[in-house]
């Protein structure tokens, strides 16, 4: 695939070089998105820590209910987003 | 004859007259302000900004004084021209200190990174030198960090979607290490923005990052992590010394 940049505001080919180096990189941040991609994915999805602490708090009181429910909804997002096999 | 009315005061001390115009071809007329008081300007007047209304009369810049100049608007783009990346490159870091790029775009690749790295002349600055670090906020109570050293490349934000009200919105400064800065004094970088994810979600995001090399940098470079540019827009400024 033929790349290009814009320097300065201008249009310019890559050379060759420019242009290997590129693909490998974007290879490189495949396999790398591939293998790991699903720990970004689930960072962004876990419940709140604060919804956590109020959990705790109210397990200690003797009411597990919220405490399950935040479980539950960390193993929905491992769940929806798996490692790969 | 004089045409001319004339008002003493009572004390006797000062007067004030009204006099028409000699020519008989400038006939004049004075229309007071229909309020309950009024003040004519005159060169020895100031004026009272409180009082002043409406559109200003076009003023010309050179007549201007103690304006600052300091921030300087160097380049602005907009296109739906794809690119692999958008580079800067021998800039005037002698008249700029930093830079402001203020910075939109749309990549190719779906979950695409935003990815930067400082150039020096035509040259990729891309040793393994790079340390940054993201704090983002997925929602309401609920955010995320992450920090990399010793990369080849920053991250200035994660991921983002390919649909049109996804991609990247963000302002970086940018602030290359000249020669008469201290060793390993600048090349860093500092940013704030937002993206909205391959599932359209808001993240709001902003980290900073330092280059520790003391080679002179004079641009940057800015890619996706995987693809092209789809659309974007950019204006770059420059901030003097």
């Amino acid at each position: 695939m033929a790349r290009f940049k814009l320097v300065n505001g201008e249009q310019i080919d890559y050379t060759a070089e420019e242009e290997t180096a590129r693909n490998a990189e974007e290879a490189a941040v495949k396999a790398d998105k591939d293998a790991n991609g699903y720990k970004d994915d689930r960072r962004y999805l876990y419940p709140p820590l604060t919804d956590f602490a109020d959990a705790m708090y109210w397990n200690s009181k003797g009411d597990s209910t919220k405490l399950e429910a935040y479980y539950a909804a960390c193993e929905k997002v491992k769940t929806d987003n798996p490692k790969p096999s | 004859m004089t045409a001319k009315i004339k008002l003493n005061s009572a004390s006797g001390g000062g007067s004030f007259s009204l006099q028409a115009p000699s020519s008989s071809s400038n006939n004049r007329v004075i229309t007071l302000p229909d309020i309950a008081d009024g003040t004519l300007v005159t060169s020895q007047s100031t004026l009272d900004a409180t009082k002043l209304s409406g559109a200003l009369p076009a003023i010309s810049g050179a007549n201007l004084t103690g304006i600052s100049s300091d921030f300087v608007k160097l380049s602005n783009v907009a296109s739906t021209t794809s690119v692999d990346s958008i580079v800067f490159q021998s800039l005037d870091t002698a008249t700029y200190k930093a830079f402001r790029f203020v910075f939109a775009a749309l990549p190719v690749t779906d979950g695409a990174d935003l990815n930067f790295r400082f150039m020096s002349g035509s040259n990729v600055a891309q040793a393994s030198n790079y340390s940054w670090a993201i704090m983002g906020v997925s929602g309401d109570s609920s955010h995320y960090e992450t920090m990399l050293t010793n990369t080849t490349t920053t991250r200035i934000h994660n991921g983002a979607g390919n649909a049109d009200t996804e991609g990247w919105r963000t302002i970086i400064d940018i602030v290359p290490q000249t020669t008469n800065d201290f060793d390993y004094g600048n090349n860093f970088v500092s940013w704030a923005g937002n993206r909205r994810d391959s599932s359209g979600n808001y993240r709001w995001e902003s980290g900073s990052s330092y280059y520790k090399n003391d080679s002179d940098t004079d641009g940057f470079n800015l890619a996706a992590s995987s693809g092209q540019f789809n659309k974007y827009s950019y204006t770059l400024y420059g901030v003097k010394r």
